[in-house]
């Protein structure tokens, strides 16, 4: 890189340091003084099993609810992806609609479409499945059902554009040379397009690790995420605990990503290596 | 490698619509095991889609293709054993240069050391022996193409296709390229179906040269029967320059003493370079107003008007017996009869 788009890059950059780096460092002090310099915050976080439990929960709600949607928006992206190209913007906008509505308003849908009188209790009894209404709504279902709802249109979009981006003579090549329709895939178009799901799945993992409203309301009490954690402790004037919780949920994802990335390039191809 | 696996193709009535459109209409080939075949004409003379529906990306909408004996319009492109070269290259991008190349042996299953030998080889042939390691992105766009072709050989399939195979790579590499497939072409044996705009690409290489417009084969001959004798307007004009001279009422063609039956020819094609102002015995001559002259190296090209006004273009060669003429000069034109070739329509 020459020294051109360095210098045109440094607005960008002291903006995002400004935005993310301030921010992180005040964070960071509040977390260390009590009110002197000392760890006893960190200590209290990591003493107390009650901590940890919902932090181990959030990691493995995250990491779940990223595989479900990966496992759910790659295929849709495919589907959409081998559409004739006049079909793919209507579909790809039917995917995106929903995002159109706030996070708040998509999870207090699920609260209606959940409860004890919502449209699921009512077709499960309608149908003799249920005697009574089931309880679907504060429970980890629920929190699992919304989050995926919530994220899987963004793990669509990430997954198509990757997927245009795979230059369609190169499947036509793999069936000419004998790979019938499966084979093709498997050979050619799914390596090409798993660092496209790697992003997807990093995105929607590092949005569900901050997720605090959705359990909030579909969730019970054990459902708690650091999130919410991080609420409450703001909620009764504890900023030096939040901070150490905001902390803990920054490293960690930062930490789980970088590894994430390090497998990646390991094993699979990248477009962008290619061009350096 | 010998050419024991080649096989003849055959398009048969083929008609190919895009709803309006009609991409191919009865479209008619026959070409003889291992032959050079190239299909040539104008953008959006259907060339890509004959190509296509060879291969089996595309279905005809009426019509049958035949590789060898089998009519292979209801297989898809894995079951049709064709090798091919596309313009894009397409090489696997994930895929080291070897692994691209063993790519349709491990498709038929071959043994793990036979793959090995006869990637090697395939490599060899193009050589580029030793470069197995490497990334397609660390290769030239020459040294692409070839791997394209080595993995287009490597199973010898009967039939090669080639969809402007060379068109992606500048003029230099285009002309290494276009040797490299006539020796591979010698060497195999296999038939190949060739996909050209670029009619010099065309000439070089074919054994025939199918000439296509909106469609339909206008003609279907060797390279030097469609140069020395086009059987139309278009096909006279399309291959090299010409001057067509139209045999109507005006008598343009009457006053350089061309008569021929006027019910059954429309137009006379004189090449320029069959002009001379040395005439010899027996040339049909006229006299001819010289109204421009250029040079360009090995030629001199003049613009001559004939007595009636029509327009012609002259090439002399350099080393011809008379000095280049000059603008304004009046001087007479001659060429032999047989040199002024028929159009039918
Ligand atoms: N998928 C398609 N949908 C609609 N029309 C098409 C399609 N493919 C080809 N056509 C039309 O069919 C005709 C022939 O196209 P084709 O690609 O075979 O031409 P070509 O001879 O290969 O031209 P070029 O030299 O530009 O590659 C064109 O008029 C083109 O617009
Ligand atoms: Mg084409």
């Amino acid at each position: 890189m020459s020294i051109g788009p360095r210098l045109t890059l440094a607005p960008a950059v002291a903006l995002a340091l400004l935005l993310f780096a301030v921010p992180v460092a005040f964070v960071l002090r509040e977390s260390l003084f009590a009110p002197d310099l000392s760890l006893v915050h960190f200590e209290r976080f990591l003493t107390r099993g009650v901590y940890i439990a919902v932090f181990e929960k959030t990691l493995a709600v995250s990491a779940a609810v990223s595989t479900i949607c990966l496992l759910a928006g790659y295929p849709m992206a495919l589907f959409i992806v081998t559409r004739p190209p006049r079909w793919r913007p209507l579909l790809l906008f039917l995917v995106l609609v929903p995002m159109w509505m706030s996070i708040l308003v998509r999870t207090y849908a699920w609260m209606v479409v959940l409860g004890r009188e919502g449209i699921v209790n009512n077709l499960l009894q309608w149908l003799g499945l249920t005697d009574g209404p089931a309880t679907l709504l504060f429970t980890t279902g629920a929190v699992y059902v919304a989050m995926v709802q919530i994220l899987l249109p963004i793990m669509v979009v990430t997954c198509y554009s990757a997927m245009t981006e795979i230059d369609p003579g190169l499947v036509r090549a793999a069936r000419v040379f004998g790979a019938g329709p499966f084979r093709a895939f498997r050979e050619v178009f799914l390596p090409l397009s798993l660092e496209g799901a790697v992003t997807g799945w990093s995105v929607t993992f590092i949005l569900s690790m901050g997720f605090f409203i959705v359990p909030a309301l579909v969730g019970g009490r054990k459902d708690m995420l650091l999130g919410n954690m991080i609420v409450n402790q703001v909620g009764q004037g504890n900023w030096g605990f939040a901070a150490v919780m905001a902390i803990v949920l920054l490293a960690s994802t930062v930490a789980l990503l970088g590894i994430v990335r390090l497998v990646a390039s390991r094993f699979l191809y990248s477009p962008r290596e290619e061009q350096a | 490698m010998s050419g024991e696996g080649r096989a003849p193709v055959r398009f048969e009535k083929v008609s190919r619509r895009f709803g309006d459109v009609v991409a191919l209409d009865g479209f008619d080939l026959e070409i003889a095991a291992g032959e050079f075949v190239t299909l040539l004409g104008p953008s959006g003379s259907g060339k890509t889609t004959a190509l296509n529906i060879l291969a089996g990306f595309d279905r005809a909408t009426s019509g049958e293709v035949f590789i060898g004996d089998r009519a292979v319009g209801g297989l898809p492109p894995e079951k049709r054993n064709v090798g091919m070269v596309f313009q894009s290259f397409a090489l696997f991008p994930h895929m080291s240069v070897f692994d691209n190349v063993a790519f349709p042996l491990r498709m038929r299953k071959f043994a793990r050391q036979e793959i090995a030998g006869r990637v090697a080889r395939a490599l060899e042939m193009v050589r580029l022996g030793g470069y197995g390691d490497r990334r397609p992105s660390a290769l030239s766009g020459g040294q692409r193409q070839r791997v394209a072709l080595a993995r287009a050989v490597v199973a010898e399939p009967p039939v090669l296709l080639m969809d402007e195979s060379l068109s992606a790579l500048d003029l230099k590499l285009r002309e290494d390229l276009q040797e490299e497939i006539r020796r591979l072409h010698h060497q195999l044996g296999t038939t190949v179906v060739f996909v050209t705009h670029d009619q010099g690409e065309a000439l070089t290489l074919s054994d025939r040269i199918a000439l296509m417009n909106r469609g339909r084969i206008c003609q279907f001959d060797t390279p030097t029967a469609l140069y020395d004798r086009p059987v139309s307007r278009f096909v006279a004009d399309f291959i090299g320059r010409t001057n067509i001279v139209p045999v109507d009422a005006a008598g343009h063609a009457a006053a350089l003493g061309i008569s021929p039956d006027a019910a059954t020819v429309k137009a006379v094609s004189l090449r320029p370079e069959k002009l001379r102002r040395a005439l010899h015995p027996g040339d049909l001559a006229f006299d001819a107003i010289v109204e421009d002259v250029a040079f360009h190296g090995a030629t001199v090209e003049s613009r001559l008007r004939s007595p009636t006004g029509f327009v012609l273009r002259m090439s002399e060669t350099r080393s011809g017996p008379l000095p280049p003429p000059s603008s304004g000069e009046t001087t007479k034109v001659g060429f032999a009869a047989g040199d002024a070739v028929p159009l039918y329509d």
